[in-house]
This record gives C-alpha cells, structure tokens and sequence, in this order.
C-alpha cells in the first residue's frame, strides 16, 4: 500500500461473510473466517500479494463452510421439527 | 456465464431468500415452539455464543421492539448497521468508505466477538443482562 505502488489491488477479505457467520450460524467458522480475513489485511500490509492471497483464499473457504453448515443446519431441522410442527398446527387449528 | 448475469442471478437469488426469511422470523416467534433451529454450540457445551439471541433479535427488530433485540443479542443491532453501512457503501450509494475496509477492522471484530463470548456467560449483575 504505502511503498509498493505497483502492488495488485487489495484480495477481497470476505469480512461481511465473517460476521453474518458469526451472528446467525456458527461462531468457529465465523472466528475462522475473521482470523483470514484480518490475515488478508496484514499481509497486504506487509506487502505479501501472495501470502494476502493465500489467506484470502482460506477465508472465502471458511466463509462458504459457514453458508453451508448454516443452510444444512436449517434444512436438516426443518426436515425433523418441521413438518411435525405444520402438522401439529393443523390439527389444532392454533399457534 | 457471463459476469453481469451471473451477478445478477445471485442477487436475485439471495433477494428471494432474504424476503422469504424476513417473512418467516416475522411470523414466527422463535422463542416459542420447535421451529427454529437451537444455537448447536450452545445445545452441547451449554456456553452462549456471541451469535446466541440473534434469531429473537430478527424477530424482535421486524417487530419494531428495539429494547427487547437489544437485550437478547447486544451486538446484534450494531452487526447489521456496519454491514448496512458496508453495503450501501460498496453499491455506492453512500459516498463514505466502507468501515469493514480499514486495515483493523478484523482484529478489533474478533476482539468485541471474544469478549462478549465471554462477558454473556459470567454470573452476576451486570453480565446477565448479556445474556440471550
């Protein structure tokens, strides 16, 4: 950044992936996806494209296992307690 | 693919999802029934996350009750104006730069993250407002 202005533009840190995973699914994902992504930046700072690159690979990585785990999570939950539920609120009619 | 549509079809398709979900918390109170998936960390180490409360802070929010999202997840309502201000900056509406680009954002989140991780599950007067 501040001696090498020939440097590539900055690799995407994924750091919105981080948080949302952080709040609404899994907090050791979502720790895992911050780690890279504060990686990311101190590398680059550092002026390691490479190494920033690396780290930016793993948080998108850490951030698309965080989607994921949050998606099956629901979908294997909704697959168990759903259609109870729905059943359940059809026959009594209230909920 | 090309780039422009393939762009487009995730927005879309993450826009769809969204609406269907805001539909479903502000329907549903996640406190009451089996609907909603239980935070797993907590279910098996029977610690609170930072991320605990948050599903009841959505429904909360959607219900315009301010005072109960922030007493069920603290950081949940400040989580959704950086990433709104992250946002809004990154599609260039707002002219500012995005908070989440400055060199120490990630280490100054992890930090808030850890220490509400554990400030939520301490005893005592003021921590248990903290918690979910």
């Amino acid at each position: 950044m501040e001696n090498n202005s020939n440097m590539p533009p900055k690799p995407d840190n994924y750091l919105v992936w981080a948080i949302l995973s952080t709040i609404f699914c899994c907090i050791a994902t979502g720790i895992a996806s911050i780690i890279y992504a504060s990686k990311v930046n101190e590398a680059y700072a550092r002026g390691e494209y490479e190494e920033a690159q690396k780290a930016s690979k793993n948080a998108k990585m850490w951030a698309l296992i965080g989607a994921g785990l949050s998606v099956l999570i629901w979908i294997i939950y909704f697959a168990i307690f759903g259609f109870a539920i729905l059943g359940g609120m059809a026959n009594a009619g209230s909920y | 693919m090309p780039e422009a549509i393939k762009k487009i079809s995730v927005i879309v398709f993450l826009g769809v999802l969204s609406v269907l979900a805001i539909l479903l918390y502000f329907s549903f109170n996640p406190e009451r029934g089996l609907l909603f998936p239980k935070c797993p960390f907590n279910t098996y180490l029977g610690i609170y996350c930072s991320g605990c409360g948050s599903q009841r802070a959505i429904h909360d929010l959607l219900h315009l009750r301010i005072k109960d999202a922030i007493s069920h997840n603290l950081l949940f309502l400040p989580a959704m104006f950086v990433i709104g201000q992250h946002v809004t900056s990154k599609l260039g509406i707002l002219k500012q730069e995005s908070l989440l680009n400055h060199r120490y954002s990630p280490l100054v989140i992890l930090g808030i993250v850890l220490l509400f991780m554990v400030l939520r599950n301490l005893k005592g007067f003021p921590f248990e407002y903290l918690a979910p």
